[in-house]
């Protein structure tokens, strides 16, 4: 058969790898920052744009959609040109896809510290860059699938297969969680409120783990492994079984983020039977990866590509063991709020995602600049250097989980929590944040010892742009065989089996929500947010008070001693967004208004907090707020807020955007006048008195005389 | 216009939706699972070394 002659650009794949390299300093600069911000109040600079509530977004939305986004990109369109025996279908849409997700990338930095943000963890995004991030995705997809169907291969390779899934799964949940409606040029209120928004957020945000952090990295390791090792996979046959049962399962185990929540019992059931079972397919895809190289691991040995996907692929081992245990209620009812989840996702982030993505880079620039990596000493001192990171990283966590949890639960002989004071176990936790920040700079520190390495290596080599190819062009017959070659046959059709494999999950955990009667509250005592309230929730959202603070207290006695009466359901029904949280570096507050409650605090008290915490608790670790006391409160958007409440369903009376700021001036001149008392001069219109009024709102639509 | 927003309340047969849940996710495991055993071992070595194909470099997968 004539072999027709083609070329594979590699000018994308060198693009999207210095993409990944630039991201990943400083999406990882930022994290480093923030590990040193959380025992280091003054480092927050007394700025709003560097305070931690801020950067922590930042940090994690930069090293998952930019560092691992272009990580992703460079592998496929690597992988994906070389399986196919064909060129990528446009070069034209190749560089819009990577223009347009850097542009992306940019405005998220700019939006997210400006505290333009959703408050939705992994979604912060606002609306204008969700709709950007769904037209880059389209044009990546289009391309992918374009490329797919002018292949010069017959049957798709299984890493192609987690490229497909991938694509798809990450479009329906984007777009699924990112119904939102807009209420000015740069914000907006998600469609869905309190219980529906929260298990439509861990949908996706679990998820967003699934299908952007490990299935395209399934596919990078079913390509790079066999390359590295010069070796077949190990199974073919387990890479089906495991590729299916992977991304049928995996849509439905999201629930297992808000178990003991207010979240009807059987979703929660449902999430971790679910999860449970993904250690199955999960660690399918990790023998089919280790055991590729048995009989090779003399390779491993000298080769640092090897070393570090062998790390990647066994920390990938140990997270898809370990996410499941986190599920058992048992187990969650510790490890959830603590930094037990913290040292779990970075076993991930840096283990699995910054490992195989860095055994990439090391095997891939010498490739794309035909010569040998300069040098095999400093990738294997990168390798320890990074090994002892994550160690330096996860170990603290994981004892600073167990230290929080049993601490938060101890009681005393008499039947009182032996810490009351939440700082005191905040204190006792210190030491852990020193060593991880410390794993921090180690990690952080091998980046820089790769930079180097790959800088001198493509200084060596010479950068080939267009890589000839030759392949015999696709034979248009086909004959009978199984059901699942015809699928690899057929890309559309594999794509269509893949989203109805992910729907029937998405489907059944959904729907439900929409089954149910709306706008009806079943606690008749809640009511919306006064417009002052409504505008300090803003703010809370704005300075992301959700990456430190709960609003979530389960139904434990612990919690219930601590914070007060356990959340119900009905009372987050106009919460657009839920405001939750999932980690309690801070105490909870969802009834810190509660004037009877252990945890109220005046107006006064909380006044002086926001400007000065370090005043009131010399070891707080809060970073200050005191732009709150200058900055004023946007009233000329009150009236644009309580309308999209209205669209969403928050029963205010009609033409309420009209009076809103009346009602506005009134309360906030109640608070200024109180604060005054206590002689704190502040104008009425600053952004604090918001703030106050929200904070001194919470958890007071119900108590224990009136539920 | 008026988006959902809204409660969790009783919702009628939720006790189902797990069984039902279960039931096609077995369903389609074990076709999965039926489907690789009687996969023909000539295909799914092809397969096995489809991102080999064109390398230069011996495979060696005797061991």
């Amino acid at each position: 058969m004539e072999l027709e002659k083609f070329m594979y650009d590699n000018r994308i794949v060198r693009q999207f790898a210095y993409a990944t390299v630039l991201w990943g300093i400083v999406g990882m600069l930022v994290g480093l920052l923030i590990a040193f911000q959380i025992y280091i109040p003054a480092l927050n600079f007394g700025f709003e744009f560097t305070t931690f509530g801020r950067l922590r977004p930042l940090h994690t939305n930069a090293v998952i959609f930019a560092f691992v986004g272009n990580g992703i990109f460079t592998g496929i369109y690597y992988s994906l040109q070389r399986l196919l025996k064909a060129r990528m279908y446009s070069d034209v849409l190749s560089r819009f896809h990577f223009w347009g997700w850097q542009i992306i990338i940019v405005c998220a930095a700019v939006t997210l510290v400006s505290g333009i943000t959703s408050g939705k963890e992994y979604a912060e995004l606002e609306w204008p860059i969700d709709i950007l991030i769904a037209g880059i995705w389209v044009v990546f997809g289009w391309n992918m699938m374009a490329t797919i169907i002018k292949r010069r291969v017959k049957h798709l390779y299984v890493a192609i297969w987690f490229y497909i899934a991938t694509f798809v799964t990450v479009a329906v949940l984007h777009i699924v969680n990112s119904m939102e409606l807009p209420w000015s040029l740069l914000k907006s209120y998600p469609v869905y409120a309190g219980v529906q928004d929260a298990l439509v957020q861990w949908w996706y945000g679990h998820n967003a783990v699934a299908f952007f952090l490990t299935t395209p990295y399934l596919g990078l390791m079913y390509y790079f492994v066999p390359k590295a090792a010069n070796r077949p996979i190990y199974s073919y046959k387990l890479s089906i079984v495991h590729f299916w049962a992977l991304i049928f399962l995996y849509i439905w185990a999201g629930p297992h983020h808000l178990l003991y929540s207010s979240l009807p019992d059987w979703a929660q059931s449902l999430g971790t039977v679910f999860s449970i079972m993904l250690i199955a397919p999960s660690w399918g895809g990790m023998i089919n990866g280790l055991l590729t190289l048995r009989g090779a691991w003399d390779r491993v040995r000298e080769n640092p590509v090897l070393k570090f996907m062998v790390v990647a692929i066994t920390a990938y081992g140990m997270s898809t063991f370990e996410g499941p245990m986190l599920s058992l209620k048992s187990v969650n009812a510790i490890s959830h709020f603590t930094d037990w989840t913290i040292g779990h996702v970075h076993i991930g982030a840096m283990g699995w995602n910054g490992f195989l993505t860095f055994g990439m880079l090391y095997y891939l620039i010498p490739k794309l600049f035909n010569t040998k990596l300069y040098s095999t000493k400093l990738a294997n001192i990168h390798f320890w250097v990074g090994t002892l990171g994550i160690l330096f990283y996860a170990i603290p966590m994981y004892w600073a989980g167990f230290t929080e949890a049993s601490m938060w639960k101890q009681f005393t002989p008499q039947g009182t929590l032996l810490y009351p004071n939440f700082l005191e176990i905040v204190t006792q936790i210190l030491p852990m944040y020193y060593i991880r920040s410390f794993g921090g700079v180690l990690f952080f520190a091998g980046i820089f010892i790769m930079l180097y390495n790959l800088v001198k290596t493509v200084k060596a080599g010479t950068f080939v742009p267009d890589e000839a190819a030759e392949a015999p062009a696709l034979p248009k017959a086909q004959v009978k065989e199984g059901w699942h070659r015809m699928l690899e046959g057929s890309p559309i059709r594999f794509m269509i089996f893949a989203i109805i494999a992910i729907l029937i999950g998405g489907l059944v955990e959904i729907v439900p929500t929409y089954l149910i009667k709306s706008n009806i509250p079943t606690l008749a005592s809640v009511k919306p947010y006064t417009p002052l309230e409504l505008q300090g929730r803003d703010i809370y959202i704005k300075e992301g008070c959700y990456n430190c603070h709960s609003q979530m207290i389960r139904p434990f006695r612990s919690e219930t001693e601590r914070y007060g009466e356990y959340s119900k359901a009905g009372e987050f029904v106009y919460d657009h967004p839920f405001q939750w949280g999932s980690k309690r570096t801070g105490p909870d507050l969802a009834r810190e208004g509660v004037k009877t409650g252990r945890n109220y605090k005046p107006n006064s008290w909380h006044y002086k907090h926001f400007m000065n915490p370090q005043q009131l608790n010399a070891q707080s670790i809060m970073p200050p707020y005191p732009w709150l006391a200058v900055k004023e409160i946007d009233t000329a958007s009150t009236g644009a807020r309580i309308n999209a409440m209205t669209t969403l369903g928050v029963p205010y009376p009609q033409g309420y955007a009209a009076l809103a700021n009346k009602d506005l001036s009134s309360q906030a001149s109640l608070i200024a006048y109180g604060l005054k008392g206590d002689g704190i001069e502040v104008g009425r219109n600053k952004q604090v008195i918001a703030l106050i009024a929200y904070i001194q709102r919470l958890g007071t639509d119900i108590t224990l005389q009136n539920k | 216009m008026k988006i959902i927003s809204s409660l969790f309340e009783e919702i009628a047969g939720i006790q189902t939706f797990p069984i039902i849940s279960m039931f096609i996710f077995l369903t389609f495991f074990a076709g999965i699972l039926v489907y690789a055993a009687r996969l023909d071992n000539g295909l799914s070595e092809q397969m096995r070394h489809l991102p080999l194909e064109g390398d230069e470099n011996q495979i060696n997968d005797n061991d």
